[in-house]
């Protein structure tokens, strides 16, 4: 369970995120939506633990997030950021074995090898295990850093389910990719994980999510489960554009169609 | 240890060993002579330089490892902190003021280690200045980081060129050996000096290996992965302050081995630390007792500045290496 009470951020005048409440259950797959510089990074950043927050308390499995220990919540808690400055020249594997780091005493096991292979297969990134990460494209590193975070935790303690907080995960991935990132999370989630997603694609929302949180300028608009709560009306008020939903057909599901206002 | 204006041939070495090792006692009373002499020239100067050469490079190139690592940048240097720039401005300053009638007290109870200590002193100075200089919103910024290290640098670099301007002929010498590098100095009393600073160090850092390692992915992602990110920096940069400021004290500036040295087992060997920081201080600890023995024997019997020799030798086959497979990685 993650819970959100009442969180606001400040720099300097601004309010980036506004007295916003919330709460996550297990098992689900909830998205964030919101236009540019709605504030979702920086509600992502603050559940994350990158700072302080100026109001507000943030928990995580009953337990207020400052009073986790670093090492503990790198047990079942993996944060994918929006972009990742790796430069120096690791092998894919070893960038995935550095996910196995809570879980290691100093020399990698048998079994952190075959979970990293495993999260590279979900990635379909097997092929370039032995690659040099900067020498991959923008959407290849992406899948390594996914890769990453799959494995860091495919073993949380038992008392503590796996939670797995993504910004933007799958923006610079082609269509084939995008599916095969967001089924390996969803997978997290339906083994009674917490996903907790940003996108700007609705459709791959409507396609995954149990959740949505609806957030504009640092307020939360809306929240509820996404067959109720992703309509055009919210869409609407949420991008300033039209929307329109097409009803889900033989071979398609249910999805928004969006044109410039 | 043979080679030097009193040249020492291997079969004499090998008695002084037997004698001072197996107790052996020399065969005539001339050959007692000679080893005695021998005795004083390998325990008084060349060992003390020689130790002085494995400590200094291996803890150059540990240092140089960890401020790429802290920075996470391949071309972080350990000048950028500002420990070597600070150094030598300590020592410029303590050069520049035993002239004066006041400081003769403090001069001569400093001794030999007034250098070392200025030194020192300048370098934890700018360290601190810069460190101080780069937080932001009470963490430590590594852009912040290095442009107030190239302001420091650049100030240092300044202060140094005016007191030059300033000196005389024998002062010029010495700021000459600051700003050059060298082993010739280098007595017993040194090498005891800088041992702390430098061996304990070198046995920290290996533990450092893993969360280095992580560190490189990012300093949020490295959090995420469970490392105090702010106290591993923090060591980091106090054990880097520790090893070059205790090397520069008594060799003076010699750049390069930080720079290079851990790029080319990098180029060898991959950016794993594990492997990275023991094989870095092997190869510094070996580059830099070569480059003292070129130093002695190019121009002989004075000496190159040690500086020149690991510049000239270094930057060619760092150019070939980059070449590599690894290589190809850099962008």
């Amino acid at each position: 369970m993650l819970t959100v009470e009442q969180l606001t951020v400040r720099r300097g005048t601004r309010t980036l995120v506004d007295a916003v409440s919330f709460g996550v259950p297990v098992g689900s797959f909830t998205v964030v939506l919101g236009p540019n510089g709605a504030g979702k990074s920086t509600l992502f950043r603050a559940l994350a633990g990158e700072f302080a927050p100026e109001g507000g308390q943030i928990s995580i499995h009953g337990r207020a997030l400052p009073a986790w220990k670093r090492e503990e919540l790198a047990q079942f808690r993996a944060v994918l950021p929006q972009e990742s400055t790796l430069q120096f020249p690791f092998t894919v594997e070893e960038v995935v074995l550095l996910g196995r780091t809570p879980f290691s005493d100093g020399s990698t096991s048998a079994k952190d090898m075959t979970l990293a292979h495993a999260a590279l297969a979900q990635m379909e990134m097997s092929a370039f295990a032995n690659r040099l990460y900067p020498t991959l494209s923008g959407g290849e590193k992406q899948r390594v850093q996914l890769a990453r975070v799959l494995a860091q935790i495919a073993t949380p303690p038992a008392e503590y389910a796996p939670i797995l907080l993504l910004d933007e995960p799958v923006a610079s991935l082609d269509p084939a990719h995008r599916f095969a990132a967001l089924e390996a999370a969803k997978a997290v989630s339906t083994a009674g994980g917490i996903v907790l997603c940003i996108v700007h694609d609705l459709n791959l929302a409507l396609r995954y999510a149990d959740h949505l949180l609806a957030l504009r300028d640092g307020k939360l608009l809306a929240s509820g489960k996404v067959s109720d709560t992703l309509t055009p009306a919210l869409v609407e008020a949420l991008f300033d554009v039209q929307a329109c939903a097409i009803p889900a057909s033989k071979d398609f599901p249910g999805h928004l169609v969006l044109a410039p206002k | 240890m043979a080679y030097g204006p009193t040249p020492i041939t291997p079969a004499e070495f090998l008695s002084w060993l037997e004698w001072r090792l197996l107790g052996m006692n020399p065969t005539s009373a001339v050959e007692a002579q000679r080893l005695a002499a021998i005795d004083a020239i390998l325990l008084a100067i060349r060992l003390p330089r020689l130790c002085v050469g494995l400590l200094g490079g291996a803890s150059l190139a540990v240092a140089g490892v960890g401020s790429q690592g802290l920075f996470r940048n391949p071309l972080a240097d350990p000048s950028l902190i500002g420990v070597t720039a600070g150094a030598a401005m300590g020592a410029v300053t303590a050069i520049a003021a035993s002239q004066a009638a006041f400081m003769q007290p403090l001069v001569e109870l400093m001794g030999v280690f007034l250098l070392p200590g200025a030194a020192f002193i300048g370098g934890a100075f700018s360290v601190w200045a810069i460190y101080h200089f780069a937080k932001v919103e009470g963490r430590t910024s590594v852009v912040h980081l290095l442009l107030a290290g190239i302001a420091i640098n650049a100030l240092a670099l300044a202060y140094v060129g005016l007191l030059i301007t300033r000196a005389d002929y024998g002062q010029l010498r010495e700021f000459q050996y600051w700003t050059l590098g060298s082993l010739g100095a280098v007595t017993p009393r040194e090498l005891l000096a800088i041992l702390p600073f430098t061996a304990v160090p070198l046995f920290i850092f290996p533990l450092l290996a893993r969360p280095l390692n992580v560190l490189l992915l990012g300093e949020a992602e490295a959090g995420h992965l469970g490392i105090e990110v702010q106290r591993l920096k923090l060591l980091v940069i106090v054990l880097c302050t520790a090893m070059v400021g205790a090397v520069v004290s008594v060799t003076g500036v010699i750049g390069f081995v930080g720079l290079v040295v851990p790029h080319w087992v990098r180029l060898l060997l991959g950016p794993d630390h594990k492997t990275l920081i023991p094989a870095s201080a092997l190869v510094g600890a070996l580059l830099l007792v070569s480059a003292d023995w070129l130093a002695r024997l190019l121009a002989s019997p004075a000496e190159i500045p040690i500086g020149i020799i690991t510049a000239l030798v270094g930057a060619p086959v760092f150019l070939l290496l980059m070449r590599s497979r690894r290589g190809t990685a850099w962008s």
